[in-house]
């Protein structure tokens, strides 16, 4: 079991520094591919952030090119609010997006550009 | 005194205030009577900004001067006449800033908004916890992506018989439009007010696809909506407004703001 709030030595979850030392510990936790299985255990969090949630899972997918159902098939949440569960869905699903432009060669810019209709 | 949010009408008057003070040496007399938080706040930024921090403001009409002064203005000349009384001291939500320097600054944020919103409304944990996520949001993107060297200023008023409140942020760096026209070429959109709302979708964002990013403003639009409150964004020449109905009113305005002002209503019954 992997205690977020001892982690990060906070129950205060916004920075993006946090959100940074969370990335580096699941990067090792998780090791090389296929990737171990861990539980995250939010327990005595106190807030949310976007710049959080992208700085420690959004990153993670992007740098290690995690899908979405591998992403939930390797961390288990435990003791996470549902609506912020719904948020770090959003911020793999977010990530993943980015992925599949950076995958397809998609230029960066380009692509910005497209969301306007997207 | 009731407050229903900002109209763009009233940016006649802010750009007003800024003509004036411009052509000023080291003080300026403002013809107003009643000033609101996304005023006070604006004047703040644009003094630091434009003038520094000896030069001073006051006006015509106590009740502005009163106003200033218990919202902690630090512009307001020594010699401006003040009021008898004061105004309900509770219903205010005091001017405050944040620069670069002060990240991290996630902790610093909390203390103030319990100290300085959640300890005057009733509200439930799960209230109180999206309240703080979103205010930090609001002045973690100002920070970053205003990058304005006197930061973000932000103050606001209570509103007990309605039970909700309504709080202004200011940052006078760069806008929305302009930073997103700089760093993204080839989105050609109409107006500014296009640029806010492409900055609102879910997703869209001026840093490089390799970082994680693009939700903070999309989190605080689903917040506002959740809350039934109210969001305006003024940027540039352009003016984004979510109501508590979730219409979306968009408009351009015909006078330049520089730099980003966000509002937000929140309801707390």
């Amino acid at each position: 079991m992997h205690k977020v709030v001892e982690i990060v030595n906070n129950p205060v979850l916004l920075a993006s520094d946090k959100g940074d030392k969370l990335y580096r510990h699941l990067k090792k936790a998780l090791g090389a591919k296929p990737f171990k299985e861990i539980t995250l255990d939010f327990e005595g969090y106190k807030f949310l952030s976007s710049t959080f949630l992208n700085h420690a899972f959004g990153q993670l997918c992007i740098d290690l090119k995690i899908s979405e159902k591998q992403f939930f098939n390797k961390i288990k949440f435990v003791n996470l609010d549902e609506d912020d569960l719904d948020e770090v869905t959003l911020c793999v699903l977010n990530a993943q997006m980015r992925i599949g432009i950076i995958k397809k060669g998609h230029d960066e810019k380009k692509f910005y550009a497209s969301i306007a209709e997207y | 005194m009731q407050y229903y949010g900002i109209a763009p009408a009233s940016f006649n008057a802010l750009v007003t205030f800024e003509k004036q003070i411009l052509k000023s040496d080291n003080l300026c007399e403002l013809k107003v009577q009643f000033l609101r938080p996304y005023c006070i706040i604006f004047l703040d930024q644009l003094i630091l900004t434009e003038k520094g921090v000896n030069f001073k403001i006051h006006s015509t009409y106590c009740d502005a001067n009163q106003y200033l002064k218990q919202t902690g203005f630090k512009h307001l000349h020594k010699s401006a006449k003040c009021m008898e009384k004061d105004f309900p001291e509770s219903d205010i939500i005091k001017l405050n800033k944040y620069i670069k320097k002060d990240f991290p600054l996630d902790e610093k944020v909390v203390k103030w908004i319990k100290s300085n919103i959640i300890k005057y409304i009733k509200t439930d944990g799960h209230l109180t916890k999206k309240i703080t996520e979103n205010i930090y949001e609001i002045i973690n993107n100002g920070l970053v992506h205003g990058n304005n060297k006197n930061g973000i200023s932000m103050a606001g008023q209570f509103y007990p018989l309605k039970n909700y409140f309504e709080i202004a942020f200011y940052d006078r760096g760069v806008g929305i439009p302009q930073l997103v026209k700089k760093e993204i070429k080839d989105l050609s959109l109409a107006n500014d007010v296009d640029y806010i709302e492409w900055a609102m979708r879910k997703g869209t964002s001026t840093n490089k696809l390799t970082k994680a990013s693009g939700l903070g403003l999309h989190f605080l639009s689903n917040f506002i909506k959740q809350n039934k409150g109210y969001l305006q964004i003024i940027s540039g020449n352009g003016y984004f407004c979510i109501d508590e109905f979730d219409n979306h009113t968009k408009e351009t305005i015909k006078n330049f703001i520089q730099g980003t002002i966000v509002n937000i209503r929140v309801n707390y019954n």
